[in-house]
C-alpha cells in the first residue's frame, strides 16, 4: 500500500478507514469514551476492527493509524480520551 | 434587499476559544491577534449585520464518513453545540435565518451547486470560535447560516470550486427580496497540519492574505494537493476564506488584518474586509 499522506486523497486509506474513523466519530460523547476507556479491544470489537486496527488504536500508533485510514479529525478524538477514567 | 457588509477570516484554533472563555486574551503570547479585533468590534457597531453566513470545515462532530457532503448549508431554526471529545460544553443555541437559507439552497442548485440541505446540524467550534470572537461574552446578535466545506475527507473541492461556490453565494444574498445585512465569515487555517507543528509557512500565509485582498484568482489556481505540500494537511481549510473572498465580489478594502505566527500549531489569521 502506497504512503498515506494527510490531505490527499490515497484510495487504500479511502477503502480501509472506515470502522476505524467510526469508531473514533463515536467518542465525541462522554458515555463512549467511557466505555472506549474501560475496556478499548472490547470498544474496538463491537465496530469490527480486525486485530491491527485494535493495536493500533491502542497503542496510539499515529503511523500506522494514518496508513490503516484513519482520519486526523476522527483520530483527533482518540487524543482527546485520557487513558484512564476518561469523561 | 439584502446586501453583504463585509467578510471575516479568521483562525478558529481551540486555544483561542478557550482563551476567550477565559477571559486571558491580553495575557497570551498571541495577545495582538485578539488586540486586532478591536476595530472589528467598532465596524460591527457600525454597519450593525444581523445575519452571518459562516463557511466552515467541520471537525468530525456533525458529519462522519458514513455520509460526507461536499457543501452542506444550513437550513435549521437554530443550531446547538456539543461534546467534540473535551468534554459537554456549556450549551449553546444559535438562532437560524431560514428564510435566507432555503432562498440561498434554492438559488444555489438553481446555479449548479448542488448542495446538501441540513435542517439539522450540530455546530462545532470553527463556526462558534468565529462568533465569540465578534461577539466576546457570547451574546450573538445575528442570526447564522452555517455552511460547512468537506475538508476533511479527501477529495475535496478544489479553490477554484470553492471560489466560484463563494460567488454563487454572494448573488443569492443580492438577490434574496428581503432586507437583509449579510456578514460573510470563512473560519480556517491559515497553514497547519494537526500533530505536525512544522507545518507553518508563514511566507504562504502572507502571501495568501494579500491576494484574498488583491487578487483571489491567483489562489484559486492552486490544486488541494499544492496547498497541502505549502501548507500541511489542514492548510486546506483555507477553502473556507477562498470562498468567503467570492462572496464578497469586487475590490474591498481591508479595516483590519493580523498574522500571527503561531497560535498553538498554527499560522494563525485574521482579516476583515469591506466591500468598496
Amino acid at each position: 500500500m502506497s504512503k498515506v499522506e494527510a490531505g490527499k486523497f490515497n484510495l487504500g486509506a479511502a477503502l480501509k478507514g472506515y470502522e476505524l474513523n467510526k469508531m473514533c466519530h463515536t467518542l465525541n460523547r462522554a458515555e463512549n469514551r467511557a466505555a472506549f476507556a474501560a475496556d478499548e479491544a472490547g470498544y474496538c470489537a463491537r465496530f469490527g476492527l480486525n486485530a491491527e486496527e485494535t493495536e493500533a488504536v491502542v497503542s496510539r500508533n499515529k503511523p500506522m493509524l494514518f496508513e490503516l485510514g484513519g482520519n486526523m479529525y476522527f483520530l483527533a478524538k482518540l487524543d482527546r480520551v485520557k487513558k484512564a477514567g476518561a469523561v | 434587499m439584502a446586501r453583504i457588509a463585509g467578510g471575516l477570516g479568521t483562525s478558529h484554533v481551540p486555544m483561542i476559544g478557550r482563551t476567550l472563555a477565559a477571559g486571558k486574551q491580553a495575557e497570551v503570547p498571541f495577545a495582538p491577534f485578539f488586540e486586532a479585533y478591536a476595530p472589528v468590534h467598532d465596524w460591527l457597531g457600525e454597519r450593525k449585520p444581523d445575519v452571518a453566513i459562516v463557511f466552515y470545515n467541520d471537525h468530525g462532530l456533525s458529519f462522519a464518513l458514513d455520509n460526507m457532503p461536499t457543501f452542506a448549508v444550513g437550513a435549521a431554526t437554530e443550531y446547538r453545540n456539543a461534546d467534540e471529545g473535551w468534554g459537554p460544553p456549556e450549551p449553546r443555541s444559535f438562532r437560524g435565518a431560514t428564510e435566507l437559507s432555503w432562498h440561498l439552497i434554492q438559488s444555489l442548485v438553481a446555479d449548479e451547486f448542488d448542495v446538501s440541505v441540513c435542517r439539522e446540524m450540530l455546530f462545532d467550534h470553527a463556526g462558534i470560535t468565529a462568533l465569540d470572537l465578534l461577539y466576546p461574552g457570547h451574546d450573538v446578535p445575528v442570526a447564522v447560516i452555517p455552511i460547512v466545506i468537506n475538508g476533511v475527507q479527501p477529495p475535496l473541492p478544489t479553490p477554484l470550486r470553492c471560489y466560484k461556490f463563494g460567488q454563487a453565494i454572494g448573488r443569492a444574498i443580492k438577490s434574496f427580496a428581503q432586507d437583509a445585512n449579510v456578514l460573510v465569515i470563512g473560519s480556517g487555517g491559515l497553514s497547519h497540519e494537526l500533530g505536525e507543528f512544522g507545518k507553518i509557512n508563514e511566507p504562504f500565509d502572507r502571501m495568501t492574505m494579500e491576494r484574498i485582498v488583491s487578487d483571489p484568482e491567483a489562489l484559486t489556481r492552486y490544486t488541494n494537493d499544492e496547498i497541502v505540500d505549502l501548507a500541511g494537511a489542514q492548510g486546506l481549510e483555507l477553502m473556507t476564506w477562498i470562498a468567503m473572498r467570492g462572496a464578497v465580489a469586487g475590490q474591498v478594502d481591508v479595516i483590519s488584518s493580523v498574522y500571527q505566527n503561531p497560535i498553538s500549531h498554527t499560522g494563525g489569521a485574521m482579516m476583515l474586509i469591506e466591500p468598496r
